[in-house]
């Protein structure tokens, strides 16, 4: 049987679907009747018959004749029954028996789970990513999910191998985001952000060379994005997996926060060339994004004296209808940085070109009508192909295909950097900025490199791994206490639940003894009154006995023996 | 004798937690009025679900029953038994709709 929940869509439209005609039959309603237009009693019957299934109705025609008559019955049963003391103290065991039994298993009271434990101090509930992720269902959803989200870990690309590559779901941090839209839930999305990091494949180089460098993992300092690409996948499966494992620790021994951003940022994002959605087509590209009171989850980290060593901000990308709505978050994460701060991770990434040209057919969002009042400001820096036309590290426009990066909704992308037309001066210091970074990034690999002396490595390496340590106790620790801290709630519930069971169970027994009691006063009673019934009978038996007796006797004084 | 057909005390209880839930810091005191309603009404609904749950042969033969002043529970006990009607179940049942429609916001809520 459908459930009450298959018909919302029904419900909203106000108007009765033919299913639900067809499994009401008429009953109380007419079967064109808007649901807007019914009372209350009406929406009532509509959604009991709709609970209770079509066996209450007929295909023939109403029984709310017969329904009606049933009710009475019902009604004047109930009505006897409450007249009856010993019917009612057999279901008021009964029930007591249940609310004891449902409150112990919290089956009730906490029925309505996620809101409400969102809303308590109780801890965090243990997510699961089956919890958040769901397959599309409707068309639109479809379509966003889609253009949303690129899901290209079966086609040929950045991690060609099988063992790079995973089939998890990258979005649920989204989805956490779009549940958990509340103060509340901040940690749990803060967390479930972490945890999702630690899964990314596609935007892994992202987050590699944008961790702070004290962290990164060796060999991995101070490359751009395209350079920490690059090696990734120069790595034999067994490295990979070596310095996966360490990016994982990395993002473990970090702590999360929720941070409001404002000013313009780098972001680096996964954009659709056109043709098909597969790995070839989509290609990683860079632009600025003027961020106002932009939600981000910062993870930071800290070293062994409590000092903050730095940060990395990760935002959520919505995915947006072709009217440009947001209708869900289930877009990538991605990273950005503050521009011109940290710029020199983002050198070798094909600049946004000004006016990106879809193929034929091709769905790509950049046909999406983009409202100029939605995103009227000015301030927005453009990146201008044809003022900075060589990339740095474009070495290869095939290696450009094959970028990963990350999964992003690029109809928002599209509006994000939507050219401004009165900037130029923004764009001549835009591009003096750009050249110096680059020219600074240089600089920095070649010193790099210079620099890198064996005692030196060695030496911070040792360092490294005394603060990975330190961090990885810290986390260690604190997931301790929090874990105890759950514990000792989940026993503070377990004893509240199991006081309230005693309390309901004693007064069962307090119940029972009770009726225990009164049967027994009834037995006495009836054994009482059995006694009196005896002796009556008794009593009777006697005196019958004596007139018999006295008759004889008569009989004999007036007879003699039988002597005649 | 009360007009309730289960125990009171009981589905107050229940009730309490349920507003405690729902209503998070609010005065008890407020909520008397609907916390008597909101009994009311679930031992209302545990009479329908119990009764609801039989026959119309089965409600006859049990209105006959308390027709007669039947007092004694081995009566009940074997009626419901008979009718294959397990007591608790149907009730936990009846708590457990009653608890979910409460919080959901679709029950007797209006504080």
């Amino acid at each position: 049987m459908p459930s009450i929940e298959s018909f919302n869509s029904d419900r909203s439209s106000g108007e009765l679907s033919r299913r639900d005609s067809r499994r009401l039959g008429g009953t109380a309603l007419n079967a064109t009747k808007k649901f807007s237009e019914m009372t209350k009693e009406e929406r009532n019957a509509f959604f009991d018959s709709i609970a209770r299934g079509s066996n209450e109705t007929t295909p023939h025609g109403p029984r709310t004749s017969e329904n009606s008559r049933n009710s009475e019955r019902i009604r004047n049963t109930k009505e006897k029954a409450k007249r009856n003391s010993s019917l009612k103290e057999f279901i008021a065991r009964a029930t007591v028996g249940a609310v004891a039994v449902g409150m112990l298993a919290g089956a009730w009271v906490y029925a309505k789970n996620n809101e409400k434990n969102a809303n308590s101090s109780a801890p965090t509930p243990k997510l699961e990513l089956g919890d958040f992720f769901q397959a599309p269902e409707t068309p639109n959803e479809y379509e966003a999910y889609n253009l949303g989200i690129y899901d290209g870990y079966n086609e040929p690309g950045m991690f060609t191998s099988e063992n790079k590559t995973s089939s998890v779901a990258f979005a649920d941090a989204g989805e956490v985001a779009e549940i958990c839209n509340n103060d509340e839930c901040e940690m749990i999305e803060c967390e479930m952000i972490k945890y999702t990091a630690h899964n990314q494949v596609e935007s892994f180089a992202d987050y590699m060379a944008n961790l702070p460098e004290q962290l990164q993992p060796e060999g991995f300092k101070g490359l751009s994005l395209k350079e920490t690409e690059a090696k990734l996948e120069s790595l034999s499966d067994e490295e990979f997996t070596l310095v996966e494992n360490q990016f994982r620790n990395i993002i473990d021994s970090a702590f999360t926060r929720r941070v409001v951003k404002n000013g313009t940022f780098h972001n680096a994002f996964m954009r659709h060339k056109g043709g098909d959605f597969i790995h070839e087509n989509m290609e990683l590209v860079h632009c600025t994004t003027n961020e106002s009171n932009l939600e981000v989850t910062e993870f930071y980290w800290v070293d062994q004296n409590g000092n903050e060593i730095g940060t990395m901000d990760v935002k959520i990308i919505p995915v947006r209808d072709k009217d440009g709505n947001i209708i869900g978050f289930k877009g990538c994460e991605q990273v950005i940085n503050p521009y011109g701060e940290i710029y020199v991770m983002l050198p070798d990434i094909p600049p946004e070109p000004e006016n990106p040209t879809p193929a034929p057919g091709d769905p790509d969002p950049t046909k999406i009508p983009v409202d100029p009042t939605k995103n009227p400001d000015p301030t927005k820096i453009p990146v201008n192909p044809t003022e900075n036309p060589t990339p740095l590290a474009t070495k290869n426009p095939e290696e450009e295909k094959r970028h990963a990066g990350d999964r992003v909704d690029t109809r928002e992308l599209n509006e994000e950097i939507t050219p401004a037309t009165d900037i130029k001066q923004d764009q001549k210091n835009f591009k003096a900025i750009e050249q110096q970074k680059q020219e600074d990034a240089s600089r920095k690999a070649e010193a790099n490199r210079v620099a890198s002396d064996q005692a030196e490595k060695e030496k911070k390496a040792a360092a490294e791994a005394e603060a990975k340590r330190k961090a990885k106790k810290e986390a260690s620790e604190r997931k301790a206490a929090e874990e105890k801290a759950a514990e000792a709630e989940r026993q503070r519930k377990a004893d509240e639940a199991a006081k309230k069971a005693q309390s309901e169970a004693e007064a069962a027994q307090r119940a029972a003894a009770e009726a225990e009691r009164q049967a027994a006063a009834e037995r006495e009673a009836r054994e009482k009154a059995q006694a009196e019934a005896n002796a009556r009978a008794e009593a009777s038996r006697q005196e019958a006995e004596s007139r018999a007796d006295a008759t004889a006797q008569e009989r004999a004084d007036m007879f003699g023996n039988g002597d005649f | 004798m009360d007009s309730y057909l289960t125990d009171r005390e009981t589905l107050g209880k229940f009730v309490d937690e349920l507003l405690a839930k729902k209503f998070p810091g609010r005065d008890s005191a407020e909520l008397t009025d609907l916390r008597e309603e909101n009994i009311k009404q679930l031992d209302d609904e545990i009479g329908d679900a119990i009764f609801g749950a039989l026959s119309r042969e089965q409600l006859e033969e049990f209105n006959a029953i308390l027709d007669s002043g039947e007092e004694n529970q081995d009566v009940f006990r074997n009626f419901f038994s008979n009718a294959g009607l397990d007591l608790e179940s149907k009730i936990s049942e009846t708590l457990k709709s009653f608890s979910m429609r409460f919080l959901e916001g679709k029950g007797v809520e209006n504080a």
